[in-house]
Order: structure tokens, then sequence, then C-alpha cells
């Protein structure tokens, strides 16, 4: 580049390279090369080495294998323990209790809550804000950073309280939990989510509002996926929802995300009905927008999202609306759960253990995630497979590049903006890239 | 101290499990749990005490000084000290540096936590123990050193609860 302006000429060149992309969980580099006109390179670099928890886990008992394949993510742990129970438990044929499933669900939302209230405040803000990082926020805006603070323990507690641990929680095990809460622990949750984090979102979305247009106005057609259950927005179970096709039973799962490598990429890529797709907040909103809560629906209406949602950046704000739903769906768990009291249940263990194949799948901040085991008639599992959100999501972000770069330059951006637009595009798919680099074997063919 | 006037305090242990010495914060919480769970540990009636065993998530440990809370915050680190020595010491008695030539192994996010409280004007109502680690290569469990340590650890903890208002 010459100078810091670039016109929209049809012969511009055009280098950028950002190396370890910021405020994402991971390694990543971002590699844009343009030469006369012609876009030669635009991709998202993911440089961290494989991790082999499908092979670590062979051989291990039923009983272990959440706890090892929650360690997959620090953000996400508790939604690969439940992605992994459920599918140990289709495999070994265990049949858990209703209110089991409704404090899993309990702990979901709760885990959704913290991991996108640190998105957005933490990771997110400071690009609309103008700052390099939420410390400086500190200074020019406390009470802002004070209240996204307030959100993220209240959430860290409501997991501490239902699964033992703010993080990796120990009392999940197949057929049920080692320990349940109190029906105190309920009623204090109950209360710090009608009493804080409630006036806490309404709060945020009136702070949302006024940075709306500070969101790059890009769209792109796309296919979003998600899971959709019957009756509920889906975050625990459902079916594997397309805005493109439809319908596909969590069995079938991988006519959907027919991985596939890349040179540029030490984790996977997919896609489906077209080059890509798109899995997380947006992906979910897209297919479940008739099921929002009514608070969350107003805040969807005041954010301006209504489906099909088309914006990459926006993800960030239907973060907002899924958090204010969680809160909804928690409250309505708790009054359940607090007027019949807690039942004292011991996990369910299977009569006999079998050969078995289990896939299952749920909604983890990020997007869905799925779970593949196949046992031994010992518990062992002797095969595994587990597609992460981020994965799903490369090939979207590689997609999302190739249009927004001449975008970019018809808006007549300086290289600066690019650039930050370009790592704010990466960060509102609030990737975790650690996670997403899973495979055993790969041939690259370059 | 009177039954009801005790401040609350939360005890947060820092550091990953999977590096050996690196998780000595979360070991010794979790030790802390267990002695007070099973009443072993009896702080004074009245007083709220949070023991979290928080990973790597050192924005935990500011949100809950930002809550008002005081803070003990228990990470391994690199002190120049014989593995297994440990220190108690105030954000402004020390600097954090760098990743590869500070403090404690993950002290970049640790730092920015404590910019973070700092800034927030509650950096005076956080305590760090500081342990000097010695192996935070992959595996489990701590070196002998530090596992031998560990009732050490946690004494010098319960006698900072017991000095804080």
């Amino acid at each position: 580049m010459s100078n810091s302006t670039v016109s929209g000429g049809p012969r511009i060149s055009l280098n950028i390279e950002v190396p370890y992309v910021t405020r994402v969980e991971g390694h990543g580099n971002i590699v844009i090369d343009m030469r006369k006109g012609k876009l030669i390179t635009s991709h998202l670099e993911v440089v961290e080495p494989p991790r082999y928890f499908e092979a670590m886990i062979k051989g291990f008992s039923y009983m272990d294998i959440a706890l090892i394949t929650s360690r997959i993510c620090g953000i996400c742990s508790v939604g690969h323990q439940m992605t992994s129970l459920k599918a140990t438990e289709k495999a070994l044929g265990i049949s858990v209790s209703e209110q089991t499933v409704l404090l899993r669900k309990l702990l979901t939302y709760g885990a959704t809550m913290q991991s996108h209230v640190l998105h957005i405040f933490f990771l997110a803000a400071p690009d609309l804000l103008g700052v390099p990082s939420v410390v400086p926020l500190a200074a020019s805006h406390p009470d802002v950073v004070k209240m996204a603070l307030r959100m993220k323990k209240l959430s860290n507690d409501i997991c501490d309280r239902l699964g033992g641990r703010t993080i990796h929680p120990n009392r999940l095990v197949p057929g049920g939990f080692t320990k349940l809460p109190s029906t105190a622990d309920l009623k204090w949750i109950r209360d710090m989510l009608a009493n804080q984090m409630v006036p806490d979102a309404k709060a945020s979305l009136e702070l949302l509002k006024t940075l709306a247009g500070k969101f790059p106005a890009f769209e792109r057609d796309t296919e979003y996926v998600g899971l959709r259950d019957a009756g509920e927005y889906a975050f625990y179970d459902g079916q594997i929802a397309s805005t493109d096709t439809g319908l596909t039973p969590v069995g079938n799962y991988l006519s959907v995300t027919n991985e596939f490598v890349v040179p540029h990429s030490t984790a996977k890529h997919c896609r489906h009905a077209r080059s890509s797709y798109f899995v997380g907040a947006l992906g979910r909103l897209n297919n479940n927008f008739d099921l929002l809560n009514p608070l969350a629906r107003s805040v969807a209406d005041q954010l301006g999202l209504k489906p099909i949602v088309k914006n990459p950046f926006l993800n960030t704000a239907a973060q907002l609306v899924e958090t204010v739903h969680v809160v909804e769906e928690s409250l309505k768990i708790l009054d359940q759960l607090i007027a019949r009291g807690v039942r004292d249940e011991k996990p369910v263990v299977p009569d006999k253990l079998r050969e078995g194949r289990g896939a299952e799948a749920t909604e983890v901040p990020r997007g869905i995630l799925f779970h593949d085991y196949t046992y031994d008639n010992r518990g062992q599992v002797v095969k595994a497979n587990c597609i992460i959100p981020t994965t799903q999501n490369t090939q979207s972000i590689d997609d999302d590049m190739r249009e927004l770069v001449p975008w970019m330059i018809e808006k007549g951006m300086s290289k600066e903006q690019m650039t930050l637009t370009l790592e704010m595009l990466v960060r509102a798919y609030d990737p975790c890239i650690s996670c997403s680099v899973h495979f055993l074997d790969v041939e690259f063919r370059t | 101290m009177n039954a009801g006037t005790a401040e609350p305090i939360s005890i947060i242990g820092l550091g990953n499990i999977e590096k050996r010495d690196d998780g000595v914060g979360v070991r010794v919480v979790e030790g802390l749990r267990e002695q007070l769970d099973s009443g072993e540990w009896r702080p004074e009636v009245g007083r709220d005490l949070a023991l979290v065993a928080a990973g790597a998530d050192t924005l935990l440990a500011a949100a809950h000084a930002a809550d008002g809370r005081w803070v003990i915050m228990v990470d391994a680190a690199r002190m120049g000290l014989p593995a297994g020595e440990f220190r108690m010491f105030e954000p402004g008695d020390v600097e954090l540096r760098g990743r590869d030539q500070g403090l404690a192994p993950h002290d970049s996010d640790l730092a920015e936590a404590l910019r973070l409280v700092n800034d927030l004007g509650c950096a005076e109502r956080v305590r760090i123990m500081g342990i000097q680690c010695q192996d935070v290569g992959d595996g489990c469990g701590l070196s002998q050193r530090l596992q031998a340590r560990l009732p050490e650890m946690q004494a010098r903890i319960k006698e900072e609860v017991g000095l804080l208002p």
C-alpha cells in the first residue's frame, strides 16, 4: 500500500496480515492478498496443533468420558459435558429423570450467560468503543465494567451452585448428578437472576442500542444452522435445523458437517448446502426466532434483529438476545423446581453394559456441538468423534472475508480500518480456535 | 470480630491442574473447600466465605473484587525461591511481568485482571498468595515438594482470613 486510503479502483493491490488475532481464544492469523484487483488469498489461518482428544479417550470407561472431554474447552466445559453425557447415555440406553434434564438445562443456560457476557463486554465491546481492550474502560466506563463483571460472576456462581465448580463442573455423571443442589440454592439463583441479572441485562440493552451503529453494515447471504426443538428455543436438545434445507435428525449429523481439510488451517472446515454454513447465536436465532421468550423478543425488536439476519457482526447482538432468553427460561425452570422441591435422586446406572453407539448434540455458546461415541460391551470407548462449532464456522469466516474485502474497498476504508474490520469479523464469530483443532489424520496437498 | 459484621471474602484458586504445579492454586482451594464442608475449618460465624476454583479465569477473580469482597488469589509463581515456598502480598508490592519472564505462568492474564481491579479502585482489597512452582509440565499431580506443603499454605490462608475485617 502506498497510502493509507484504499480507493475503489479495479487494479488495487492490498496485503494485510494480522498475526495472532487478539481477544479470541487460541491462535489464528488473518491473511489477505489482493493483486491488481484480483483477490488471491483471504482466509483465517488456524495454526494451533491438533489435540487428539478423540484418540485420548479410547479405552476409557463411560464414567470418565464427560470429565475428560469437558477439558477440550475452559469456556464451553459445561456444553462439552452435556453433549458427552447425552451421547454416552444414548449409546448405553440410559434414560435420565425429568429433574436431571431440568437441572442440566439450568447449567447450560448459566454457562451460556457467562460466555455471552464475556464475549459481548470483554471481547467485542472494546472494538465498538474504540479501545484496545476492556482495561481502559475501567477508567472511562467503570459502571459498565462493574456491571459486566457482576453479570459474569453471577453466571459463574450458578455453575458453581449447580455443578460444584465455576468451570469444569464435577457433579455431572452419566445418569444424573452425584450431588444435587438444595432448594435454598435454587431460591438464591432465582432471586439473583430476577433482581440483579434482569436489570443488568436491560441496562446492557440500552448500552448496545447506543453502539448499534458501530457494527459494520455488511451482509452476506448464507446458510444458518442450529438445533430446533419442539416448543422451546433449542439449547439442550432438538434436530439439526438449516435455513436452507429444514430439519435433519442429529444421528445424521455427518451429512450436515461434511468436514474437509484445507492447506492453510490445522482446523477442519465444514460445508452443507452451500460452500459454508454459520453456527452460533445467529444460527440459533435465525432458526428459532418464533420461540424467543417475550422479553428476549422485545430485545431483538429493539436491536432490529429479524430473521434472516445476514450480518455476521450482529452475532454479538444476537448473544444479548439469547442472554435475556436464557434468563427468562431459567426463571421458568426454577419456579417449577422450587415449587416441588429437589428430589433426592441417585444417578441412573445401566442394567447391563452393552455395545452401542450414540451421537448427540447440544447448543454451546458458539454453536452446535456434536459428540459421537462407540462403546464395547465393557463400557469402554472404541471410537469417538467431536465436531465443535468453530470447526463448522471456519469456512464461513473465509467466505465472509472474500466478500468483505471488496465491500470495504468499495466503502473507501483505509488499510487500518480494513484490518480492524477483519479482526472484528473474526471476533464476531467468538471463535474457540484451540478447540477447533481436533482431527486425527490429515493429509495436506500443497 | 462480632458475628454478622465480618466482611465477605473470596479465596480464588488460579491455574491449570493439567500442568502439574501450575494448578497448585486450585488444589489449595479444593482442599480448603473440603475442610469447610467437613467442618474441619470453622471460620467465624456470619462470615460470607466463597472458595472458587477458577482455573485460568483471572477475570472471575477481578469480578469478585469488583463485587466489594476481599479477595485472596492463590496462584503458582516464579519468584526465584526454593520450590514450595510461598508469599502473601498485595498487588502494589510487586511488578507482574510478561509470560516468559514473569511472576506466574499465566500472569499476562492475571496482570490484566489486576490492572482492571486497580482501575476500578478495588486493589486494596486484594491479597495474592504466590507459590513457587517446580514442575509445570503436562500432568495432573503436584510435585512432591508442593504437595507436602499444602497444609502450610492452607494454614497461612486461614490466618489471613482471620486478619481481614
